[in-house]
């Protein structure tokens, strides 16, 4: 029998790897009646109440899974029993002498009549998963610190390559780098390139056009390159105006521009 | 359909790309989808920065004879108090530009705006292919 059953082909024992498969479910998992007294609990419900199954059965669900996070009213499984329906709620439960973040998911359990009779209780350690999103958030800020370089790309000439969509703080780390290494390195022009901005939309162009106006006010010039046909013929319906920044259509001709500049300059001094 | 829900800056951006790969998958051209993903970023942040956030709901729309692009941007906000004041191009109460919804206009082609002073915003646009 138990030989059929690992293969997985027996019909017949569908009772038994029904229980096997009760028995081996990961995630706790309580039957309660409608009182809200365990019924039934598996053997991950046991492992983390530290409860037989026997010492179990009678005893109230949130005394053996208590969370700070419900009233009694307020719990799933009443809720769920009371307005038949699931309840899926993020609260943190005790286990032992730690609270573990859940997902906690509560369920009418019904006769085939159709009619309440009980709840039943799925709780998921969520710890990891919320571990894991902090991480990425994390990441998310690093990437954010590194992805707003700014370049000496010449004698006298910076260069940012922005990529990526620019937000307020995104800008503004952005212009607060860029000035301070315009008056560190004496820099005359400002090579500002966004072929690797995907929509140039009114915020964006404000935020650009504030940037080239903190840059004259230090003397600098801003020089705008990689605005694609499609972005440029976008602008111009949006309606901004963009002629108080000067642009080219390339990085290498923004540098051309840039050089220009400089050496004009120089040859005048 | 796809409902966008914006509340936090981000969703502008995910409200954006859902709308520019929509057009992108009905085969709109490079100028068309900058448009409308251009226009959608508009709205979206008016929507999150004016309307305190709320939802677009994104659809593929068509006719006997063409396919386009359905957004509709609903908030729960102030409501716009003058609408021909605020499609205006130029005209803002905040710190932008002020071309936000003439813009957005002026890209799609076609736009309804309805507002209610205390009961929020709910703007519609289209774009066809």
């Amino acid at each position: 029998m138990i030989e059929k059953c690992s293969t997985l082909e027996a019909t017949e024992s569908s009772e038994l790897l029904k229980s096997l498969a009760m028995n081996q479910i990961p995630m706790p998992f309580v039957v309660v009646d409608k009182a809200s007294k365990i019924t039934y609990m598996n053997p991950a419900a046991c492992k983390w109440a530290r409860k037989d199954l026997k010492e179990a059965i009678g005893v109230m669900c949130f005394s053996l899974f208590p969370s700070p996070d419900c009233t009694l009213e307020g719990r799933p499984v009443s809720e769920a029993m009371k307005y038949d329906r699931t309840v899926i709620k993020q609260i943190r439960v005790q286990r032992g002498n730690e609270m573990v973040q859940t997902d906690f998911t509560a369920a009418p359990l019904k006769d085939d009549k159709g009619k309440v009779i009980g709840g039943l209780e799925f709780v998921v350690d969520i710890t990891d998963r919320l571990d894991a999103e902090s991480r990425a958030q994390q990441l998310r800020m690093e990437i954010l610190e590194l992805s707003t370089p700014v370049l000496s790309l010449w004698d006298s000439i910076l260069c940012i390559p922005l990529i990526g969509t620019l937000d307020s703080k995104r800008t503004q780390d952005v212009m607060e780098k860029a000035l301070v290494r315009l008056a560190e390195e004496k820099a005359r022009v400002i090579v500002i390139d966004i072929t690797g901005v995907p929509v140039i939309d009114t915020m964006v162009a404000n935020h650009l056009i504030r940037m080239s106006s903190a840059v004259k006010l230090m003397g600098g010039d801003c020089i705008l390159t990689g605005i694609s046909p499609a972005t440029a013929k976008t602008i111009v319906h949006l309606g901004i105006n963009l002629s108080s920044i000067s642009t080219c259509a390339s990085l290498s001709q923004g540098l051309e521009k840039g050089m220009k500049i400089v050496n004009k300059e120089r040859g005048t001094q | 359909m796809e409902m966008i829900e914006i509340h936090i800056e981000s969703d502008i951006v995910r409200a954006r790309q859902a709308a520019r790969s929509l057009a992108e998958s009905l085969g709109f051209s490079i100028l068309s989808k900058t448009r409308v993903a251009t226009a959608v970023s508009e709205l979206a942040r008016n929507t999150f920065t004016y309307g305190g956030g709320g939802s677009m709901k994104l659809e593929k729309i068509s006719d006997r004879t063409r396919v386009g692009v359905h957004c509709i941007f609903v908030d729960k906000g102030p409501g716009i108090e003058d609408i021909v004041k605020a499609m205006t191009p130029g005209y803002t109460t905040g710190k932008g530009l002020g071309f936000g919804l003439s813009g957005s206009k002026r890209l799609m082609d076609d736009f309804k705006i309805e507002s209610e002073v205390g009961n929020g915003t709910r703007i519609e646009v289209i774009k066809w292919k």
